[in-house]
């Protein structure tokens, strides 16, 4: 059975989801506009920003960063009174600021293209699709946009929250969020659509599977630049006969799927903490339950294992690997 | 690579030496001390009271909030002392479990009453059905080479579930005692109890490191055992994991259970509470019989019993919680429980973990409050500490069905309603108040909650039982202090200075004494005589304790803070009342009782109806509508109870945050008394 993914309800949505949202996307003006619309968006539904999107195309110079970058004070009273946007003077003066935060980092990287590449690294290069069994899988925040907030505030932009720089990956194609059921899932699938497209394996985890027993720390020579940041996803190691595939938070397996643990993006009392109740890296773990609390089984060895119950914002941090849905495994 | 080889000590003859020592020195004389380690739920405290039954004691660590409970059994050939340490996930961890295991393994901590040095054992149990993460705490057991034996615990679990394990070759390969066992059945306990003194230095180790460790935990659990987790109730676990955590539905079962728990409290607890009151009232009277008039009698009736036996008479409804909530504990429920709590309680900013310190607190505070230990962030701790007194605890309930059947007399249903809404009050006001605390001085991110759920298991009577015993002998050792100090303070307050008899009273005894040579019924008295000579000494009497009990020192203050409380609408007596609680909430009743109508009175028919026609000085009614709404506000919110800002000094780290809980639960008493005064008036 395939859906449109159910967020895409009025005509403008619907437009928007089926030609735009998850389309991977190199082009530098459209980066930027995404930015300050998501920017402009929090607190508000997406709907509202759709509808003027037009308006802020006309006022914010199409979006052209040298350009919105020259704004005068005098012209953010005129935007101020403009019905057509979003009249609130944090959001306006916000863009602005991110123009002139795309000017500077342009500066200091000439080269074409380095500011698309910049965001781009935050999911290693290439387009990330999970599973999307339902709504209900869909993240709000991953370690990785906490890292792209954290790193866009550092350059001097404003309204770069966790939340809105994930709102900015879906609608920018870094990542595929659109359902499983929805048939621009596959259309979004690993394309690109900007320029330089980079090798579309990118996002695999790259190691060899190591064996069972042998430290798991295996360096992985010349994956240093793919390594996500915050994370390590490329050097964990996997117990023989994990298929290869992307590390994923365990909250995007199916009910009973069981799957083999690669990190927790944990502090490190709240890791040492999971690691001693059992869950370790390379540990197998089966999803019992999805929602409020996560609760997962680990059996690292003979014996029933011990159920451990997450509250769900612990359990999206922990990573997996995930093994055949609904396998029972070995 | 096996791991017998994996940094395995050679056996010189300096380590055969020490393997020995355990069980040869000072054999006889000196007991041998054995700690028990493990990870929490592997059964370590039902084997704990299995070994000693009732003879042991719960103290804490010194230092510290965990505690330490200690006991003896005869051993093979001197006596053992065994200690059971908190359960812990890991003893290389940052929590205070970890910690107070890893420092008396070091011997820098030692229980009360036990000299400062390393254990002479170390007793490892494990979780037969939950192996390999069992080996892990081994692992780092037997890094501190202390003479060492392993209990692996379950095992009637593991064979139901189909794991078997080999510990004979896990004996060869650690070079110390393995003991299968089963705390439950107690099958293998006097195995075990024989292993304890021929602890040996283990052979075998992990090299350092996490990873080391884990290695070697694998590598041991895939040499020693067998059989995998086909658990044939995983389903089923599932299916009831998800009823219970369930937004609506583990609601409703959850709220079904706390109304079971809330009715044996109210209803079964009732009958012995009955018999304790009428014990102590039965010795009062002997006392008083035997002593005869005079001030160590009244010390003895009116202060020490009296106040010692308001108090013990909470005991049944203390030691009745603290059983259905190891029967639940027990049951693996309440981790469940805690994740439906997490949820509600999360807005509030609390945790999850605090649903059972706040239970508890519904008895009584001081439980409650040592309950909060469990709690792992500290702020979470804090807010659950301050707001544990708002709970309505026993000692309100005397108050509370007095001034509910003041309000409402004769109507049963309304009465439960008002009741109920006490209850509400006070946990709304508690949940507010963290609320407030945690935007204000507990600002700071909530840790999001992980707990492991154990597995379902049928509960054993006999662990709660214990743990009843335990928590009722900590509250009555608590009852021979404190409130013994307290009632004696406050017996004194109200006694001294003693006042004569009134010209009022001796005119009536002077009738009475009139009218006494004649018998009552004799032909000659009148048969409209109102009085009988032992009505008029009675109200002789009356008179006497009445006009004594306003010169007193306690009645003095009243008079003195009575404009404090004259906006809630209290006179000279209420504050008196009021003043008095304050070493205990329930003393409000007999103390009212007393001042009222001179003599002591419970909240029976009797006293209620004597304290309906209660009159202040100027002659208008005393509990009226407005009145008495104020009062039950009042005592709802306000934090009224010595001991419990003692015990929040002691486990929150200082006097200052019982200082903050005083000060904001008197605030909002006095304001919700006087809105409330001003509204009903």
């Amino acid at each position: 059975m395939t859906s449109r993914c159910p967020w895409a309800r009025t005509a403008l949505d619907i437009a928007y989801h089926d030609t735009e949202w998850g389309v991977p996307s190199r082009d530098e003006r459209h980066l930027f506009e995404m930015i300050c619309l998501e920017g402009a968006q929090a607190g508000l539904s997406w709907s509202t920003i759709l509808a003027k999107r037009e308006n802020y195309r006309r006022l914010f110079a199409d979006f052209e960063p040298a350009k919105v970058a020259h704004f005068t004070p005098a012209r953010v009273e005129r935007l101020l009174s403009d019905p057509g946007i979003v009249r609130h003077r944090g959001k306006i003066e916000g863009c602005i600021a991110n123009a002139r935060a795309v000017r500077a980092f342009r500066t200091a990287n000439p080269e074409p293209g380095a500011f698309a590449s910049m965001l781009w690294a935050f999911v290693g290069g290439a387009a990330r699709s999970e599973p999307r069994p339902t709504m209900k899988h869909v993240p709000s925040v991953t370690p990785e946009s906490t890292a792209m907030s954290r790193a866009l505030r550092k350059l001097g932009f404003t309204f770069v929250g966790p939340t809105t720089c994930y709102a900015f990956m879906q609608a920018v194609g870094m990542v595929n969020d659109h359902l499983d059921t929805c048939p621009r899932k596959r259309a979004c699938g690993g394309g690109s659509r900007g320029a330089g497209g980079k090798n579309p394996g990118a996002g695999d985890l790259h190691c060899e599977p190591v064996s069972f027993g042998i430290p798991s720390r295996r360096s992985c020579e010349g994956c240093s630049r793919m390594v996500i940041p915050d994370s390590e996803v490329c050097c964990a190691g996997l117990s023989p006969g994990t298929p290869r595939g992307r590390a994923v938070s365990v909250t995007t397996l199916l009910r009973g799927q069981c799957a083999v643990l690669v990190e927790t993006d944990l502090e490190p009392g709240e890791a040492a903490m999971l690691r001693a109740m059992g869950l370790r890296p390379r540990v197998r773990l089966k999803l019992c339950q999805l929602g409020e609390p996560c609760i997962v089984e680990v059996c690292c060895g003979p014996g029933v294992g011990s159920r451990i119950a997450l509250h769900r914002a612990l359990a999206e941090r922990v990573r997996v690997a995930p093994l055949e849905p609904g396998g029972a495994g070995t | 690579m096996s791991p017998i080889e994996v940094s395995a000590a050679p056996r010189t003859d300096q380590a055969d030496r020490d393997t020995h020592r355990a069980a040869d020195g000072a054999r006889g004389d000196l007991p041998l001390r054995v700690v028990l380690v493990g990870n929490p739920n592997t059964g370590k405290t039902t084997l704990f009271n299995r070994l000693c039954g009732v003879r042991h004691k719960t103290s804490n660590f010194p230092g510290t909030t965990q505690e330490a409970r200690r006991g003896t059994l005869p051993g093979a050939d001197r006596a053992i002392h065994l200690v059971d340490l908190p359960g812990a996930y890991s003893l290389e961890l940052h929590g205070s479990e970890s910690t107070v295991v890893r420092r008396v393994l070091a011997g820098d901590l030692a229980p009360p009453g036990e000299p400062l040095a390393a254990p002479d054992a170390v007793c490892v149990v494990l979780d037969a059905t939950n192996l390999p993460r069992g080996l892990m705490v081994l692992g780092e057991a037997l890094r501190r080479r202390l003479p060492t034996v392993v209990a692996i615990n379950l095992v009637d679990a593991a064979r139901r579930r189909g794991i078997r394990g080999d510990e004979r070759r896990l004996e060869e390969i650690l070079g110390c005692p393995v003991v299968v066992c089963s705390a439950r059945t107690g099958e293998g306990l006097e195995a075990l109890r024989g292993a304890l003194g021929r602890a040996r230095i283990p052979v075998a180790g992990p090299r350092a490191g996490q990873e080391a460790l884990e290695h070697w935990a694998d590598e041991l659990a895939s040499e020693i055992f067998s059989g995998r987790a086909a658990d044939p109730g995983a389903t089923l676990t599932d299916h009831a994991d998800r009823a219970f955590t369930h937004p609506v539905l583990g609601l409703i079962l959850f709220a079904a259970v706390m109304t079971g728990l809330f009715w044996a409290i109210f209803r079964l607890a009732t009958y012995p509470m009955d018999w304790i009151e009428a014990g102590f009232g039965w010795a009062g009277e002997r006392v008083a019989g035997v002593l005869g008039d005079g001030v160590l009698s009244d010390l003895l009736v009116g202060g020490v019993l009296s106040g010692v036996g308001a108090t013990l008479v909470f005991l049944p409804q203390i030691c009745l919680l603290f059983f259905i909530i190891a029967l639940l504990e027990d049951t693996g429920y309440l981790a469940r429980a805690a994740f439906v709590m997490d949820r509600l309680m999360r807005p509030f900013g609390l945790s999850g973990h605090a649903f059972v310190p706040l239970l508890s607190s519904h008895a009584c505070a001081l439980p409650g409050i040592m309950a909060a230990r469990a709690i792992p962030d500290r702020r979470d701790r804090l807010a659950t500490i301050l707001v544990a007194p708002f709970m309505s605890c026993s000692a309100r309930i005397p108050v509370y069905v007095l001034l509910v059947g003041l309000l409402f007399p004769g109507r049963p249903g309304v009465q439960a309603l008002a009741f109920t809404g006490c209850y509400v009050l006070g946990a709304c006001a508690g949940l507010v108040s963290a609320l407030v605390a945690r935007r204000t001085i507990l600002r700071g991110p909530s840790r999001p909650m992980v707990m492991e759920l154990p597995t379902y298991r049928r509960p054993s009577t006999r662990t709660a039982a214990l743990t009843a015993l335990d928590r009722g002998m900590i509250f009555l050792r608590k009852a021979g202090t404190v409130i013994l100090a307290i009632s004696i303070v406050l017996w004194w307050l109200s006694t001294y200075p003693r006042s004569g008899p009134t010209p009022e009273a001796e005119a009536l005894r002077a009738q009475a004494a009139a009218l006494d040579p004649g018998p009552v019924d004799a032909p000659g008295t009148p048969t409209d005589e109102p009085a009988t000579p032992g009505d008029l000494l009675a109200e002789a009497d009356a008179i006497d304790a009445a006009h004594g009990a306003r010169r007193t020192f306690i009645a003095r203050l009243g008079s003195a803070v009575e404009p404090v409380f004259a906006p809630l609408g209290y006179d000279r007596q209420l504050s008196v009342g009021v003043l008095a609680s304050f070493a205990a909430r329930e003393v409000f009743v007999s103390t009212m009782s007393v001042m009222v109508t001179g003599e002591e009175g419970d909240a029976a028919e009797g006293t209620r109806a004597a304290l309906a026609k209660a009159k202040r000085d100027d002659g208008s009614p005393l509990f009226t509508w407005a009145v008495s709404w104020s009062l039950l506000v009042y005592y709802v919110l306000a934090m009224q109870c010595l001991p419990t800002l003692a015990v929040t000094a002691r486990e929150a780290g200082g006097a200052k945050w019982a200082f903050i809980q005083l000060g904001w639960m008197s605030l909002l008493a006095y304001v919700g008394a006087f809105a409330v005064f001003q509204v009903a008036g």
